[in-house]
């Protein structure tokens, strides 16, 4: 297993570069969970997620406990939901930097959230047939907290970033309860990985739309239809679960994307607690899993989580959540896949 | 632009050895000083724990740290509080932690258990090592200047008025702190023998 795969990537060319939206519009809390995507005019586009707590979470020995443990949200405990707002951002083409940012207004389609967790978490940034979206799970519209993904329009100029148009996703199977970490299939629009290990991608059906009275407001859904769904499976210790977009790879059809799984344990104090590693996983153009790499961490910390990648000018841009605390872009040569470890 | 610099120099070390616990602290320190709260206080939480056994010092100033990012970001009272009590289980001879608590008690016109860390605080104030990153700690005068404060409240009128009029003798402390002093012995008719 790779402990740092940055490392390798910074003694191999490579770069890394802090994503950073101003304090005075944060409080200076959480940005993690950055979204990246290459526009038709070659800019580099990024969803940033800003959370409104700091993620509280002792590593090693965890000798240091806060008030409620080695992991706890920070929220403000004055309102203890835990809030998700975005910025989408240009990205400096050389340096990865934040150039410009625009804070998404959700305000057309909000409804009263009733559950704990507020907003659009992990949005995936992609654009199909023309049209610029970004795609995450919403948990706040029932008292249970059920998740779908929910696909939302966004029109964005260099003044502002106005959520147009919201609609939540029903998977193919039904009762589920939480709908999370589909990965879109950026060369086929409205297709979503939604389980990575076996495969089964889904395909969204835009005519199929339907309304559901909940409690505080009216939801506007799209059914889904599953179009893919192979056995073959890659055994590994933990279930493999979507992180990434899944991007188109080489001159044979093939796509490849980034994955992650957790490994929940209890730490010493009896409390729950998880490893998050990710791998590169590629498919052949047929969905046939071609390759895997072996588990890998970003930075050496136990909670670190991957939404975004993209290729330019031969190098992967990469980018992801540091604790939920922090949040970075890796620009790793594409060839550099080649010195990871791979399952055999 | 230099403090971006300096942060990619920070996070650059920190890639290279991660589990550097003073390396982590810098790093810390740099995303402190563009008030990203909350990375900075991921990384001095890993310094405090690699530091535990090896360098209590650092460990401490680092985990207080931790208290600091939220204490600028605010709204989470019950946290800060927490945070300084456990740097005094971590550390009890070291006097920052009683400071901020007794601040954190006459915020909440608690006096008499402000009064009492004051009191914790300047029995432990003696032959410190200051520490290496700044955690808003003026000095060991005050611990009076709190005792001073808080006493006011709960039947200490004429330790109060004496301990101001020491005060009024210290040159080298921050001017908010002279101000107030300066009031309090104007206000109260306080004159020096």
């Amino acid at each position: 297993m790779i402990n740092n795969l940055a490392k390798i990537v910074l003694d191999n060319g490579g770069t890394i570069t802090p994503l950073i939206i101003p304090s005075e519009l944060t409080s200076g809390t959480g940005l993690c969970n950055v979204s990246v995507f290459i526009d038709d005019n070659g800019d580099i586009l990024a969803n940033i997620r800003h959370v409104h707590y700091t993620l509280y979470h002792a590593e090693f020995n965890q000798n240091f406990y806060c008030k409620w443990g080695v992991l706890s949200y920070l929220n403000p405990e004055d309102d203890i939901h835990l809030i998700t707002g975005n910025y989408l951002c240009k990205l400096n083409e050389d340096t990865l930097e934040v150039e410009s940012y625009q804070k998404v207004d959700t305000s057309k389609n909000d409804i009263t959230p009733i559950w704990d967790f507020h907003g659009l978490e992990d949005a995936r940034v992609m654009r199909w047939n023309g049209t610029f979206y970004i795609c995450g799970v919403r948990r706040d519209v029932k008292p249970n907290g059920e998740g779908r993904m929910e696909l939302c329009e966004v029109d964005w100029t260099k003044d502002h970033a106005i959520e147009l148009t919201r609609d939540r996703v029903e998977p193919p199977t039904k009762d589920t309860y939480l709908e999370k970490n589909w990965m879109p299939v950026m060369d086929m629009p409205f297709h979503f990985v939604r389980w990575s290990n076996p495969v089964e991608v889904v395909k969204i059906n835009l005519e199929d739309k339907s309304k559901e009275r909940v409690q505080q407001g009216i939801l506007n859904k799209l059914s889904s239809t599953t179009v893919i769904n192979k056995k073959e499976k890659f055994e590994g210790p933990l279930g493999i679960r979507g992180s990434s977009q899944v991007i188109p790879f080489g001159n044979e059809g093939n796509r490849i994307c980034i994955t992650h799984e957790v490994d929940f344990f209890h730490h010493p104090g009896g409390h729950k607690d998880a490893h998050y590693y990710h791998r590169f996983l590629i498919w052949d153009k047929d969905w046939n899993l071609k390759s895997i790499s072996k588990q890998f961490k970003f930075m050496d910390a136990m909670i670190e989580f991957n939404t975004g990648l993209a290729i330019k000018n031969g190098n992967f841009i990469i980018t992801y959540g540091f604790q939920d605390n922090a949040a970075y872009a890796l620009k790793m040569p594409v060839n550099l896949l080649d010195k990871l470890e791979w399952e055999e | 632009m230099g403090r971006m610099k300096e942060l990619q120099k920070q996070l650059h070390a920190y890639i290279q050895t991660p589990q550097d616990a003073y390396v982590n602290a810098k790093l810390g320190e740099e995303y402190e000083k563009i008030g990203q709260g909350a990375a900075a206080h991921s990384y001095f939480l890993r310094a405090a724990e690699l530091l535990h056994d090896s360098d209590p010092r650092m460990a401490y100033n680092c985990f207080l740290k931790t208290w600091k990012q939220l204490n600028i970001t605010t709204r989470r009272p019950d946290f800060e509080q927490g945070q300084l009590q456990a740097a005094i289980a971590y550390a009890p001879n070291r006097p920052e932690a009683y400071y901020h608590l007794s601040i954190w008690h006459s915020n909440r016109k608690e006096w008499m258990l402000s009064y009492m860390y004051a009191c914790l605080g300047k029995a432990n104030s003696r032959k410190n090592i200051p520490l290496t990153y700044d955690i808003g700690y003026p000095g060991d005068f005050v611990f009076d200047f709190q005792k001073a404060f808080t006493g006011w409240y709960i039947g200490k009128r004429d330790k109060s008025k004496s301990l101001f009029l020491e005060l009024g003798k210290l040159k080298d402390i921050p001017q908010n702190f002279k101000e107030i002093i300066s009031e309090n012995i104007r206000d109260f008719g306080l004159q020096y023998l």
